[in-house]
């Protein structure tokens, strides 16, 4: 007897808790799953940003990191992707990896599997030479390129990444030809550089500001479509006549299909976040350019983005 | 003055109570290790790296400096007490420590041992904090081509550690070249040997497949033998020497420490070799009155010192270039790995404060081993008595749940599980494990680099033999290569000789 | 010498054992050469190179065995111990048994009960010392995984999480 109210009264619930998930939301912990190893960029700006997203989210719930390294990052956005759309997992879905993965080899997630909530870090690229180099500007370069097809060497972190995509996107724009130069990490595309061996170097803009003002280095521009406030004095690639923007966004997304009402919750607190003065502060200090994006302009971002690579891939596949 | 501000740096970087703390809990845990038989410094590092993911990393590199010096003293117990060597590279140490605890007066070679250890330890974190900071500076200024020969250098040092079987050695190195080459390739961002599992994309691990190699076997070992040791055998003896004077030593010490500090540099080479042959050296020298392999003091302090000298100096080429000499470089460079510190050049760069850090550290723990091994003592020698049959388990409970945390993923257990059982099979069919690891870390980098230098010249060969650095290294590698022939060469003039003798 | 508890070997055995063990790594080697081929262009030359080397090598050992076959004595004068095997398989079956069921059981409750039963399967008397190492174990792991460091673990049967 006892047994069947229980079960009808159980049946009941189940039926409401959509809308009363999403009200309480979040009751318990949220799992927040970093597709890449501990200690890394992407790792340390979420531990520093997690504590503010806790503070801005409603109740007292926490948000514990997972580390999930793997296959580029395809381990992590796959266990987003696959998760259970009850705004328990999130994480954080990085391009251009979460949008070239899929596009490059068959993976065990989809782009189109995740849910885009708010984007945190856009660090533009930059292109960078030794101060002393022959090609002076942006233009300078382009011609010094058209004189000798394929010769002038850049260094990137690797193939497909997004170093790599954007001078991709460079060559395209400016219709000339360099050769690519794979390195294992930024440090070593720097060492490289410093030591001549290579004449330019692909990386991000918050990974050579300082060396640009200390004038260890020289750089082109930034590729971001304004100039970032960390580098103020930087030039973009628009501004120089090269119809070039490209980076790397660092947010958070969840799996499709989640409750409007929680990516509004999510959205809402990530973007006190990273308004806050502390957390600000802490983001300088890792020279983390922060770029805020709700969901939906976030979302728009990214397939916008996908297209762009979906027709770089399509034009010349960058993997054999 | 670049290097004082960063020693500065280091030295208030590991001042604080934390740091402090892991280095003698490291010690403590390495003295334990090495008197274990059957477990050795790789094997108590190679355990430990999964647990310090979670720490910083000067804490994570202050215990590895604790348990790598600590375990290197720690061998000499079960060496003098049961003329069992706690690790491979006690074995000099057997000489005359166990004859002196015939004579009862085991007390004062554990003394002798504990002083000397210290001494070596401490002399060769001096070599490492003065040779790195050049060598890194002129590693800083390596191309692909540089690394590419340096990496082939590296590869061609494994031979040395191949052991009595060249093809045994080379099925190791090719298994470990193999293992170096699955996941996606650099240059070309092709998959190789993924089979189609996304977990073996970004490749094997290398945290992963040190652990497996270095701590289930010795495990599996622990199991099989099962050796049960009696309290009656573990007797210290009961005459003191207290008129001993340990400043006598002095000339062996020194002597030692510098045999220790060349062998630990040279790749391939490891304590053991050191160890032996600064006994060797000591009984050459001999005076009247001395009676090494029958009980003599100087004996134990030639070896003990020796194996400690070892210690920090195998990591300069490790630290400065990223090319491991030793299996215990090799597991050091995983820690920091794990860390997200990469090896090489950049590290007294970037991340100069820990790096000066961790090479203070081993001389601070050096010096630590002292007040650590006299009042622990009791401790350490008690401990051989741990069931074997608890400890071999444990083991396997301890590196399971570390390299789990590691990637959250059950799927790097069962890999470093396989890989540990291919390492038993490999030490029962006397294939060396050592030549497998060091090709998994320089296979890739030889064969990165020499594509990406084809790629800068544009496929023109005649980059690798432009430049100084680059004709040293040819050279240093024909010299490699033609060492074997002179060698055999002698040896036939030998016995050619010794025939003449005869006849 | 031999007594009930060991099993002898002739060396000529021993050489044939470590034949097969040649020519499975020969084979090994081998496959993955020819998994090699099937890679294009400059990332194949690694692969190919370097298994084909391996498959030498091991060919090598084997044919350095097969000259000492008929070397080999017919004399028993290699020992295993049946005890030490034993205690091997035990050990080697309960790892495999203890990680399988690690997300099933969780890891803190896997942990109680390998390291109880692991020892006391080997031989180890009396009983009570295993559980005791075991307790202790599971809860100190379980300090410092789940409360010190609040690492993220499969959820546990006893220990909850």
């Amino acid at each position: 007897m006892t047994k069947t109210i229980f079960a009808g009264a159980l049946a009941a619930l189940a039926m409401s808790t959509g809308a009363v998930a999403a009200q309480d939301y979040p009751t318990r912990t949220i799992n927040m799953v970093i597709a890449y190893s501990a200690g890394g960029g992407t790792d340390v700006a979420a531990r520093t940003l997690v504590p503010f997203i806790e503070k801005y989210l409603p109740g007292d719930e926490t948000i514990a990191v997972i580390n999930k390294p793997g296959a580029s990052g395809e381990l992590g956005f796959a266990e987003i992707a696959k998760a259970t759309p009850d705004g328990y997992t999130i994480g954080f879905i990085n391009t251009p990896t979460s949008i070239t993965i899929p596009i490059q080899r068959e993976a065990s997630f989809a782009f189109d599997q995740l849910k885009p909530i708010a984007n945190v870090v856009f660090d533009a690229g930059s292109l960078v030479a030794l101060p002393n180099n022959d090609f002076g500007d942006l233009a300078g370069l382009v011609e010094a390129a058209k004189a000798a097809p394929g010769t002038i060497t850049y260094g990137t972190t690797g193939i497909g990444s997004d170093d790599h995509l954007s001078m991709l996107a460079l060559q395209r724009a400016a219709g000339i030809e360099l050769r690519h130069v794979p390195f294992g990490g930024s440090s070593e595309i720097r060492a490289a550089l410093l030591g001549g061996h290579i004449a330019l170097g692909s990386m991000n803009i918050g990974e050579v500001i300082d060396s640009v003002n200390e004038g260890e280095l020289a750089t082109f521009g930034q590729m971001g479509a304004d100039r970032w406030d960390g580098a103020p004095e930087v030039p973009t690639f628009q501004e120089q006549g090269f119809d070039v923007v490209s980076g790397a966004y660092r947010g958070i997304g969840a799996p499709v299909g989640l409750d409007p009402a929680i990516i509004e919750t999510l959205s809402t607190a990530i973007g006190e976040a990273v308004a806050d003065e502390e957390f600000r502060a802490a983001a300088a200090e890792q020279a983390l350019p922060l770029d805020y994006q709700n969901s939906d302009d976030f979302t728009a971002t990214l397939t916008d983005l996908q297209g762009l690579y979906q027709a770089l891939w399509d034009e010349n596949p960058w993997v054999e | 003055m670049d290097i004082l501000t960063h020693l500065v740096d280091g030295f208030a970087a590991i001042f604080t109570p934390v740091v402090i703390l892991a280095m003698v809990a490291g010690t403590v845990m390495g003295v334990l290790a090495g008197a274990l038989p059957g477990l050795s410094a790789t094997m108590g590092i190679a355990v430990l790296i999964p647990f310090t993911f979670g720490m910083e990393p000067l804490v994570a590199l202050g215990l590895v400096a604790g348990i790598y010096n600590g375990a290197m003293y720690g061998g000499s117990i079960p060496a003098i007490l049961l003329r069992i060597p706690g690790t491979p590279a006690g074995i000099a140490t057997v000489f005359d420590g166990y004859p002196m605890t015939q004579q009862g007066r085991a007390r004062l070679a554990l003394r002798v041992s504990l002083y000397s250890s210290a001494f070596g330890s401490f002399v060769s974190a001096l070599c490492l904090i003065l040779l790195s900071p050049p060598l890194a500076a002129l590693a800083l200024k390596f191309g692909p081509s540089q690394f590419f020969w340096l990496a082939i250098f590296g590869m061609l040092c494994i031979t040395s550690v191949l052991g009595g079987s060249l093809s045994k050695g080379l099925i190791s190195t090719c298994a470990g070249l193999l293992m170096g080459l699955v996941g996606i390739d650099q240059i070309t961002g092709a998959e190789r040997y993924t089979f189609g599992s996304v977990h073996l994309v970004s490749g094997f691990s290398i945290i992963v497949v040190l652990t497996g190699l270095y701590a289930i076997p010795p495990a599996l070992e622990l199991a099989e033998k099962a050796l049960r040791i009696n309290s009656k055998d573990l007797n210290t003896g009961n005459r003191a020497d207290d008129g001993f004077r340990m400043r006598s030593l002095l000339p062996v010490w020194l002597r030692s420490s510098v045999i220790g500090v060349i062998v630990g540099i040279m790749p391939g080479a490891g304590g053991n070799i050191a160890a032996v042959i600064s006994w060797n050296e000591a009984r050459r020298r001999a005076k009247e009155g001395d009676c090494y392999g029958k009980g003599d003091p100087k004996g134990v302090a030639a070896a003990e010192c020796a194996n400690n000298a070892d210690t920090a100096a195998t990591l300069i080429p490790a630290l400065t270039l990223g090319v491991p000499g030793s299996a215990v470089a090799a597991v050091i460079m995983g820690v920091l790995l794990v860390h997200g510190l990469r090896p090489g050049p950049a590290l007294f760069r970037d991340t100069a404060e820990i790096t000066y850090g961790f090479m203070i550290a081993m001389g601070v723990t050096a010096l630590m081993m002292i007040p650590i091994g006299a009042l622990g003592s009791r401790l350490f020698i008690n401990a051989l008595r741990l069931p074997p049959l608890i400890l071999a388990p444990g083991i396997i409970v301890l590196t399971s749940i570390g390299v789990y945390t590691v990637g959250n993923s059950i799927v790097e257990v069962w890999i470093m599980m396989i890989v540990g059982f291919v390492g038993y099979g490999m030490e029962k069919l006397e294939i060396p494990t050592a030549p497998a690891v060091l090709a998994i870390i320089l296979g890739p980098m030889a064969e990165s680099e020499l594509r990406r230098s084809l790629l800068i010249s544009g496929n023109d060969p005649t980059i690798f033999f432009t430049g100084v650095v680059n004709w040293i290294f040819i050279l240093l590698i024909a010299l490699m290569l033609a060492l074997p022939l002179i060698r055999r060469r002698k040896a036939r003039r030998a016995v050619t000789e010794n025939q003449k003798v005869d006849t | 010498m031999s007594t009930r508890d060991d099993i002898s070997l002739t060396s000529s055995r021993v050489v044939v054992a470590e034949l097969a063990a040649a020519l499975g790594i020969a084979a090994i080697f081998a496959l993955l050469a020819w998994v090699g081929t099937g890679y294009r262009g400059a990332a194949a030359f690694m692969p190919i190179a370097v298994s084909g080397l391996g498959c030498m090598a091991a060919l090598t050992w084997a044919a350095g065995l097969l000259r000492k076959l008929p070397k080999a004595s017919v004399e028993e004068d290699v020992t295993l111990s049946k005890p030490s095997l034993r205690r091997l398989a035990t050990l080697a079956a309960l790892m495999v048994a203890f990680v399988a069921a690690i997300p099933h059981l969780g890891f803190f409750t896997g942990i109680l009960v390998f390291l109880t039963a692991a020892p006391v399967l080997m031989g180890l008397r009396p009983a009570w010392q295993a559980a005791l190492a075991a307790a202790g174990l599971a809860v100190l792991l379980w300090l410092i995984f789940i409360v010190l460091l609040e690492s993220p673990m499969p959820a546990d049967l006893i220990f909850g999480g």
